[in-house]
């Protein structure tokens, strides 16, 4: 009998030994699949990954980096976190990992597509795999991952629809598939996932309609679905989301009207429903969701008023109304809202009087309420001192400006432009020492420009176009080193261009035309290297246009029309070889036209008409651009009209009154000689000038007073106005 | 960790579409932020480039018409580098792309093609290469395309003749092959605007086989 107790003994001894080391060798497999795996990674310059090596005692990969195991020694976590692996998840062992609960692979380089054996890991409760180079679809057998609390599938390239299937993940809490190429509609299915708390499908091609079913995940809290194709109407059923705090609905094709019972909300912080394809009016009921810190409707086509309920949402600090087709006047209870920054109410039809009750908010920094039809009078709006960005551009406003704005010395950007706004300018406006871009254009200010414009250091844009603006420009505009677009025109501006002005050397458009200055063109604007645009014209200048003027190689527009300009026509003209249009017609300009006039190689007007040009058209007029416009009529031109594309299919029109122009041309006479290269009869010309010069230079004074007598009256007017 | 990096992403998301009021539906401001993205611009030629202002049109170098369309890019000589974008097809108004003297690499676009209204084309002295895409002779009121001094390849695009506005081409000073059409338009361009392109052979002689010029 004793024999058999030994006996037995040592047949169960193989058995003991495996029972008592079962521990470590219940890794052995599970370190064995995840080296299967390991082995299809793509070679990289990975130091992370060397401790994933055979383990020669414990066959425990609980040791390795990333790895982390259960007290009974089973893999339940793998975080790879930013570990440059550069492989698929085809031999991933979904099948050998029984406790895995936790997969992070955040920011890597993984590949393929997720196979259907994720399925298996059926005590996954986090899964990332975000932020990697993963395509295809979602297998449906995820619907199989029912303890699933967290799955983040964000920045891949998955497309394809969402499964169903998903809706089948009870547990779910947090669901980010953003950025990726989904397609295809929100499953009903959604509607099952109770526990849903953070919801990110942002940055698809989702289409279809928005599940009513959406309004049973009563635990959400975030919702973005921004930057998709959603069509269809917004579910009032969302308006039972008692615990939601954003929704973020903006950019899609969502049409019908706002839901009133998106008013329920009292945990709503952020609502955007922007840049979508909504209707009907803004629901008074939003007045009722009170937790409201930021609402944004712009961009879409909604109509009637801006409900007066709005006045409720006392946490607002940002409105956002633009672009819709809102009527009616901005209600008084705006003015309620305290905490409003920004407040956006731009291209709409509003109307009526801005109240005076927005004088109230302390905290604003952007008001922005141009194009509209408002009217009346300015109330005081810049009370607390903040407001960085004020435009009320076209509108209908009038009145003068109220003294809040004249000392709101926060301004970087106002635009009063195309109203009806009056008063002494000098008077309307102080020093403004952030402010970069002032447009007081087509108004109907008065007065004269203020010595304050030069102290407001950073103005890089200052309009004031079509005013009624008298007085010169201060040489304190001098002060303006950061200035690039200058623009005076259509006022009633005298006296003479201060030189000051060539210290300004960022000037990229100066536009001073349609005024009354007078005196000569400083030769100190011809310092500017990179004036794009200047317009002179339509004023009284006089005396020559200056020899080293103008000096930019970026000039594509000048403009000295319309003034009393006298002498020769620079030479240094020909440098402007990226001119497009060049008008000095209608003044006193005498001498030939210069040859370097060919060298304008990108000209496509030249108006040289109303003067007295004299002697022969340069042959190198052959030189330009074929599709020129020219005009030269109404000058002493003579000779024959040069060969060439630009005066190929010139009217009479341009041409006639001149000397004794001829060539084919309908309507000139044919040239009676052959045509004899023209600089040499240039030159003989000069010579008989400078003979002639100290004989008639004492009679053409006098004659040329008898014949433009304005001209000189007007001067002395002038200098009995124009104070400084 | 990785639940406070996502959290940091989505944070920065909120602010970027909720607190920067964008100008929704101006894709001509959108083509030119997106040109000023690709550019590296030492001198700040390009700061006025909001893209929260609801036009493009109070940009500096920016020339807009009545309409509010943007008619002209004048940033010639602004030390700019980087490479053109193909945003800049969206520019259907444009008539004047001027980008010449920078340091402007890459190739041209193709979908400068779409320039429908474009008269000046102006790319010259910079580094740009690739070939000049034969698209450009979809621009039927083009009338200077000046790229010369750049590292251009391939073939002068037959395309082109077809332009009748056309009356100003400088391709000089790249490394251009084939032949020089000499039809429509390229019957009055003169041979110097071709010059400097070791590869270029001369004019195309019409009627003969085409030179095998391994070129295109």
């Amino acid at each position: 009998m004793l024999k058999y107790p030994i006996f037995t003994f040592f047949l169960f001894l193989p058995f003991l030994f495996f029972v008592c080391l079962k521990p470590a060798s219940a890794s052995f497999p599970e370190a064995n699949a995840l080296l299967i795996w390991k082995a299809t990674f793509k070679k990289e310059n990975n130091s992370i990954l060397t401790s994933w090596t055979h383990p020669k005692a414990s066959g425990s990969p609980c040791n390795w980096f990333g790895v982390f195991c259960s007290i009974d020694g089973s893999v339940n976590s793998l975080n790879l976190t930013n570990a440059n692996i550069n492989a698929t998840f085809y031999k991933f062992p979904f099948s050998s990992l029984p406790n895995l609960a936790s997969i992070d692979f955040f920011i890597n380089r993984l590949f393929g597509t997720i196979p259907p054996q994720i399925g298996k890991l059926s005590k996954l409760v986090y899964l990332d795999i975000s932020k990697n180079q993963l395509t295809g679809t979602i297998p449906s057998e995820i619907g199989r991952l029912t303890s699933l609390r967290t799955l983040h599938l964000v920045e891949n390239q998955f497309n394809g629809s969402i499964p169903s299937e998903i809706g089948q993940l009870v547990s779910l809490s947090e669901l980010a598939l953003y950025s990726n190429k989904f397609d295809g509609s929100i499953p009903v299915s959604f509607g099952n996932l109770r526990n849903l708390t953070f919801l990110y499908l942002y940055n698809n091609s989702l289409s279809g309609f928005m599940p009513p079913e959406m309004g049973n995940l009563i635990n959400l809290v975030e919702v973005f679905m921004y930057t998709n194709m959603l069509t269809g109407p917004i579910p009032p059923t969302l308006g039972n989301l008692n615990k939601l705090q954003i929704l973020d609905l903006f950019e899609n094709q969502l049409s019908g009207s706002i839901p009133p019972e998106l008013g329920k909300l009292k945990s709503l912080e952020i609502l955007s429903l922007a840049n979508n394809n909504l209707t009907g009016l803004i629901p008074a009921s939003l007045g009722e969701a009170t937790g409201l810190i930021t609402l944004h409707l712009y961009a879409n086509n909604l109509s009637g008023p801006i409900p007066r309920e709005l006045g409720n949402l006392k946490s607002l600090s940002d409105l956002e109304l633009s672009e819709n087709k809102l009527t009616g006047p901005i209600p008084a209870s705006l003015g309620d809202l305290s905490n409003l920054e920004y407040v956006f109410l731009r291209q709409n039809q509003l109307s009526g009087p801005i109240p005076s009750e927005l004088g109230k908010l302390k905290k604003l920094v952007f008001l922005e309420m141009d194009e509209n039809q408002f009217s009346g009078h300015l109330p005081e709006l810049c009370s607390g001192g903040l407001i960085k960005r004020f435009t009320l551009s076209n509108n209908r406003l009038s009145g003068p400006i109220p003294e809040s704005l004249k000392t709101c010395s926060s301004l970087t950007r106002a635009r009063f432009d195309h109203n009806k706004f009056s008063g002494n300018l000098s008077k309307e406006f102080g020093v403004y020492p952030n402010l970069t871009f002032m447009d007081l254009s087509d108004n109907k200010f008065y007065g004269e420009l203020s010595d304050n414009w030069g102290s407001s250091k950073r103005l890089e844009t200052l309009k004031i176009a079509k005013n009624n603006l008298s007085g010169s420009i201060p040489p304190d505009f001098g002060n303006l080193n950061q200035i690039q677009i200058l623009n005076l025109s259509s006022n009633q501006l005298c006296g003479g261009i201060p030189k000051e002005i060539g210290k300004l050397v960022l000037l990229l458009k100066i536009d001073l035309n349609d005024n009354r200055l007078s005196g000569n063109i400083p030769h100190e604007l011809g310092s500017f290297s990179s004036l794009n645009y200047l317009d002179l014209s339509r004023n009284r200048l006089t005396g020559p246009i200056p020899k080293n003027f103008p000096n930019s190689e970026q000039l594509f527009h000048l403009n000295l029309s319309y003034n009393f300009l006298s002498q020769t026509i620079p030479v240094q003209i020909g440098k402007l070889t990226h001119l497009a249009a060049l008008d000095m017609s209608s003044n006193s300009l005498t001498g030939e036209i210069p040859y370097e006039i060919g060298f304008l190689s990108s000209l496509g007007m030249l108006n040289l008409s109303h003067n007295r040009l004299s002697g022969f058209i340069p042959e190198s007029f052959q030189k330009l651009p074929g599709s020129v416009d020219i005009d030269i009529s109404y000058n002493e031109l003579e000779g024959h009209i040069p060969n060439g594309k630009p005066f190929q299919n010139v009217s009479i029109e341009k041409l006639r009154g001149n000397k004794g122009l001829c060539g084919n041309i309908a309507g000139l006479q044919p040239c009676k000689v052959p045509p004899i290269k023209n600089h040499k009869i240039g030159k003989g010309h000069k010579l008989i000038l400078i003979v002639a010069i100290p004989l008639i230079g004492g009679t053409s004074t006098s004659i040329c007073t008898r014949w433009h007598p304005d001209h000189v009256r007007t001067q002395k007017e002038e200098f009995k106005r124009c104070r400084r | 960790m990785a639940e406070r990096i996502l959290f940091v992403i989505v944070a920065l998301t909120i602010i970027c579409t909720l607190l920067a009021p964008k100008a929704l539906g101006n894709s001509e401001g959108d083509a030119l932020y997106a040109l000023r993205r690709s550019l590296s611009d030492p001198d700040n030629v390009l700061q006025s480039w909001d893209p929260n202002l609801v036009n493009p049109c109070t940009w500096f170098h920016i020339t807009c018409n009545q309409d509010n369309h943007v008619t002209r890019v004048d940033l010639g000589n602004s030390n700019l580098s980087g490479h053109l974008v193909p945003e800049l097809g969206k520019l259907e108004h444009l008539q004047y792309m001027e980008l010449y003297k920078n340091n402007i690499h890459g190739s041209i676009p193709v979908e400068l093609g779409n320039l429908k209204s474009l008269i000046s084309l102006d790319l010259y002295n910079n580094n740009i290469s690739g070939t000049i895409p034969p698209v450009l002779g979809k621009l039927k009121f083009l009338v200077f395309l000046r790229l010369n001094d750049n590292q251009l390849t391939g073939p002068i695009p037959s395309a082109l003749a077809s332009i009748s506005s056309l009356k100003v081409v400088d391709v000089s000073s790249n490394n251009l092959c084939g032949t020089i059409p000499t039809t429509g338009p390229f019957e009055h361009i003169p041979l110097n605007n071709f010059e400097n392109n070791p590869r270029l052979e001369g004019p195309e002689l019409q009627g003969l086989a085409s030179y095998d010029t391994n070129c295109s």
